[in-house]
């Protein structure tokens, strides 16, 4: 599903350039769960961004579920972002105006669904989350598992291939983080949705079927 | 998604109240200024519209040229132009003439009214017309027949307001009989024609006689061949609807040599003709008429028309620098969008419809706001704007886009800038507020003190100038002072009882009759010559008929010589007294004798000798805006001659003695209507144009000083809430209050120190072109700028401290742990 071939990333500095990812090779196939793991600054936020295609690399070849992502158009990566991939944030990021039905409604939104397919989606999700009651709190009436949780089901809801998820439970404590990889597991084994993570965490890493380390900008 | 959309905009609003409340009110106040001065030009542009046939209506304008070069401009026109180009020149459909005597304003009407009670009220601007009038100007008449309304000789013709006040219902005024007397006479006339007035013209006529009344109409038909002089009517023509201005404007100088040549030739000056369109009338400044109502400059329009935008432009900097400003809280959200799957345009669009919906909340509060000050706005500008104006459709709709418009410009700015973050560095945690944000929010905000900078220097210049013409010597006494106007054959062969009345009151210094006084236009005028020269070389001098008592009365000065006096036989023959201007300009050097001195006028042929008794101290007939010109006064020994009565009198208790005074006079007067005026409101008339102009520079320079304070408050709220975690530890380390208000606001005070830089030579250009108006005025000096600079910096600085010090006096460990 995803194929990176020499992929290198650099910023410039100064009058240098600083090089982020040095000729990454890496593929993940549908349905993995993969941890990505190493030290801070070693790039692994900028691997995950190339590869959710919000940040494009200075060289190489990614192909996603085929596709050269480099040849797609603006209007293609919209639409994969629309339906095939799904963002979990370390920092949550919900939208503090919204309450927890609006937050998870939103991405639907963007597909131009009918509001009676919106509502059966939402309420499943919220069902399946077991955050029900919850759905009229604002993000900041919520604790940070559940903030998160709201995060997921909101990544989930537009039913996404492959969810990157990028430092996920870093600001949760263990036992919170435990739900948090469970939820993942489940959704990787029972829905086949493939998982990209980025984590600290070994026991985290655990919940997954494979462990990329990054150290420098490079594989090892 | 629209909802989704809606819903955000208004938990963001509700959100932060404060921010809401700035943009929003600043925006509304913006709106609604824009509305009332948007009202107050459709008002001005709204003059003769009302006239079907108006694109072919022009009035006649004049160029007179003396062999000096001096060229004078002028509206009227001697008599006999409008049949003579009528009949000479075929572009012309029809011509008529307009009358009206200023120094005979007020006419009384003895009428009876609807419960048949007798009543008599003096009138005013009623204008005497050729019977044509209507054929030109075709007002829409509610009653009567405008074909034939003043083909009788004893026609009268009433506005819909003016018969409305008298016989309470317009129409009921058709065929009642008014007799109206003026110096014109005494004359018994019927109503054959009420007009809807509820339309601006340059006429602004409560009524219309024939010109077949009294003095003017034994003029009219004496006076069919003198071209040249007696410029005292307004000629306009009707052109045929395929005839143009230029075409007929070029056979004018032709019309003159075959007309009017051999009397100009007499009379020594050269007249140039000139066609003004209807429609640019009003806005023919440089057309000094007081028969007409007040022209005005477009300039002043587009002044106005940039002050209004200038204020909502200040309202839109305000919303656009607080949505940037705080576009670091919205990031996270577009990051989020985008990696959803949310194009630019999406977001662009979010935005911009954020940004509608404010200014639709604005547009909503501006109306209500326009509608609760317009009272106030029309005393400010002497305008009458009713309500059901402005909640007319056609208004509304033009505010509605002009509202949507002001949302796409103050939302586009944010919309693009918002739209365009990059989720990765969004998510990254990047501080997204970038160096060209921050740019462009100080320029944003610099223009903003300019323009306000602008607006108090303006007002402080205005200020003082409108001092100076209140406090500057005139020459002459301009305070208690009474005049009473004799319009009537009774009261002005009557004034010699009424001066006696009064000479014996002690509070009374002295009385006089006069045909004008400084607050009225001084019509008459003559051009006089040195012994040994000819009319060519001669000086125009203003010219004022008056009695013994009038120049002690006033109180000018006198220089050389003696005033009037009725103990010499000459003075009503041949005396004149005249200013130093006068001296000057019959070529004496100032300060010479020219007691004695003979001078001449001429007219048709005939020589009028005369010899200068008197030389008083230059002194300001009219409004400062004139430079002293040449100024003569005659002795006038017959009573009727006086238009006024002037009474200057040594007690400090007006109202007192206007009591007496009302007394007398309705004692001596028992049919005429008590009516006074004093001198110097008159006088002060001069300047109520320039008063309004002050008055508006005011308001609207303190509302946009109010809008500016306003944004430039939310901006320090904003950065102050953003260092709440930078002044804890600054705290901690031992930084004072003082130093961290000064930390706080010194960068804001930059920017307005910069914005008075830049802004003191703007002010400085645009007060000297309105300085330049006024042939006596002040000079802008550097105190102004001082005062002005102090003010922004105070103000601006008074803004900044509440939130500062507020910010400064935190508890340190609460403002770190916030974060
Ligand atoms: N926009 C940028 N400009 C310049 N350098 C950048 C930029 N973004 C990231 N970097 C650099 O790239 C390197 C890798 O950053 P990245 O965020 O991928 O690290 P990370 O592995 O996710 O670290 P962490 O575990 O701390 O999140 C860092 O050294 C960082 O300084
Ligand atoms: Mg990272």
């Amino acid at each position: 599903m995803i194929q990176l071939h020499r992929i290198s990333k650099y910023y410039p500095v100064g009058f240098g350039k600083n090089e982020v990812l040095k000729d990454v090779d890496l593929s993940i196939q549908e349905g993995e769960f993969v941890s990505i793991m190493g030290p801070s600054g070693s790039g692994k936020s900028t691997l995950l961004h190339i590869m959710g295609l919000l940040e494009e690399p200075s060289a190489g070849e990614y192909l996603f579920q085929y596709d050269p992502v480099h040849k797609l158009s603006e209007k293609k990566r919209t639409e994969l972002h629309r339906n095939s991939i799904g963002f979990v944030f370390q920092a949550y990021h919900l939208i503090d105006e919204l309450t927890v039905y609006e937050n998870i409604e939103t991405p639907l939104l963007y597909k131009n669904m009918s509001s009676a397919e919106r509502k059966s989606r939402v309420a499943d999700i919220l069902d399946r989350f077991n955050i029900v009651a919850k759905k009229d709190l604002f993000p900041n009436q919520l604790s940070g598992g559940q903030q998160q949780l709201v995060g997921i089901a909101r990544a989930l809801v537009a039913e996404p291939r492959v969810i990157f998820a990028d430092e996920p439970t870093g600001n949760l404590h263990s036992s919170q983080a435990k739900e948090i990889m469970e939820l993942f597991k489940e959704l990787n084994t029972k829905d086949g949705i493939t998982i990209v993570q980025v984590t600290h965490s070994d026991i985290n890493a655990t919940f997954g079927n494979r462990v990329i380390n990054i150290a420098d900008g490079k594989v090892v | 998604m629209l909802f989704n959309y809606i819903i955000v905009a208004w938990r963001n609003l509700r959100r932060n109240k404060l921010f809401s409340a700035i943009n929003i009110m600043g925006l509304a106040i913006g709106l609604a200024c824009c509305m009332a001065l948007v009202l107050y030009i459709f008002n001005e542009l709204s003059y003769d519209k009302q006239f079907k046939k108006g694109d072919q209506i022009y009035l006649l304008g004049t160029d007179f040229i003396r062999t000096s070069g001096d060229k004078e401009s002028g509206v009227s026109s001697s008599a006999p132009f409008a049949y003579a180009m009528k009949s000479e020149l075929p572009a012309i459909a029809q011509s008529t003439r307009l009358f009206r005597d200023p120094a005979s304003d007020k006419i009384l009407f003895r009428y009876t009214n609807q419960n048949n009670v007798q009543q008599s009220v003096f009138q005013q601007r009623g204008f005497y017309v050729d019977s044509t009038f209507f054929d030109v100007f075709d007002y829409k008449f509610i009653a009567g027949n405008p074909q034939n309304a003043l083909q009788n000789p004893q026609g009268l013709v009433l506005s819909a307001t003016l018969a409305k006040n008298l016989y309470s219902n317009p129409v009921n005024a058709l065929g009642k009989v008014i007799e109206v007397e003026s110096n014109m006479g005494k004359y018994s006339l019927t109503v054959t024609g009420v007009f809807d007035d509820s339309q601006l013209n340059h006429i602004g006529a409560n009524f219309f006689m024939p010109m077949t009344m009294g003095w003017i109409a034994e003029f009219v038909r004496s006076n069919q061949v003198e071209f040249a002089a007696n410029n005292m009517f307004m000629t306009y023509f009707r052109l045929h609807e395929n005839a143009t201005r230029e075409s007929l404007e070029k056979l004018l100088p032709g019309f003159i040599e075959k007309y009017a040549r051999k009397d100009l030739t007499v009379i020594g000056f050269d007249k140039r003709l000139f066609l003004i369109p209807l429609k640019e009338i009003h806005f023919s400044a440089d057309i000094k008429s007081n028969i007409l109502t007040p022209t005005i400059t477009k300039k002043y329009l587009y002044i106005l028309g940039s002050i209004a935008a200038f204020l909502l432009v200040i309202g839109c900097i305000n919303f656009m620098n607080l949505a940037t400003a705080r576009s670091a809280k919205r990031a996270a959200e577009v990051g989020v969008r985008k990696s959803m799957g949310a194009t630019k345009g999406a977001l662009i669009k979010q935005f911009i419809g954020e940004s509608m919906m404010i200014t639709f909340i604005a547009f909503g509060i501006a109306v209500v706001l326009l509608i609760c000050v317009l009272p106030l706005f029309n005393n400010l500008t002497g305008k009458q704007i009713s309500v059901l104006q402005v909640l007319d459709w056609k208004i509304l709709v033009s505010f509605l886009l002009l509202s949507l418009l002001t949302g796409v410009l103050a939302g586009s700015y944010p919309a693009f800038y918002l739209s365009m973050f990059k989720p990765v560095e969004v998510l990254k945690g990047k501080v997204v507020n970038n160096y060209s944000a921050i740019f462009l929010r100080k320029g944003l905000v610099v223009f903003q003190f300019i323009i306000t900078i602008c607006l108090i220097l303006a007002a402080l210049v205005i200020q003082m100038q409108m001092k100076y013409l209140q406090e500057a010597p005139l020459g002459f006494n301009k305070d208690q002072q009474i005049i009473l106007p004799l319009q009537t054959e009774y009261t002005r062969s009557h004034i010699n009882v009424i001066k006696e009345a009064l000479r014996n009151n002690s509070q009374v210094e002295q009385v006089a009759g006069t045909q004008f006084y400084p607050g009225v236009t001084n019509f008459g005028d003559f051009a006089l010559f040195n012994e040994g020269q000819t009319v060519k070389d001669a000086k125009k001098f203003s010219r004022n008929w008056v009695d013994e008592n009038f120049l002690e009365g006033l109180g000018v000065k006198l220089l050389q010589g003696r005033l009037f006096s009725t103990q010499y036989k000459t003075d009503s023959l041949t005396s004149l007294v005249i200013n130093e201007a006068g001296v000057r300009a019959l070529g004496y050097k100032q300060g010479e004798n020219v007691i004695g001195k003979k001078v001449y006028a001429e007219w048709h042929g005939e020589r009028e000798q005369m010899e200068i008794v008197g030389v008083v101290k230059d002194f300001h007939f009219t409004s400062l805006h004139e430079k002293i010109e040449p100024f003569s006064f005659r002795f006038e020994p017959n009573s009727d001659g006086y238009n006024y009565c002037l009474i200057h009198v040594n007690t400090t208790d007006i109202q007192g003695f206007l009591r007496t005074l009302e007394s007398t006079w309705n004692r001596i007067y028992p049919m005429e209507p008590f009516t006074y005026s004093m001198l110097s409101d008159d006088f002060n008339r001069y300047y109520s144009a320039d008063q309004r102009t002050a008055s508006i520079v005011n308001v609207f320079g303190t509302i946009a000083i109010v809008i500016s304070c306003l944004g430039l408050f939310g901006l320090v709220a904003f950065s102050t809430q953003q260092r709440t975690k930078e002044i804890g530890i600054r705290k901690v380390l031992g930084a004072s209050v003082t130093q961290i208000v000064t930390l706080l606001s010194r960068d804001f005070l930059k920017l307005v120190v910069l914005a008075i830089v830049i802004a003191c030579p703007l002010a400085y250009w645009a007060m000297n072109t309105w300085l330049n108006d006024f042939a006596y005025k002040i000079k802008i000096e550097w105190w102004m700028y001082v005062v002005t600079a102090v003010v922004a910096l105070l103000v601006a600085g008074l803004t900044l401290s509440y939130q500062s010090i507020k910010a400064a006096l935190l508890n340190p460990v609460k403002s770190i742990k916030a974060e």
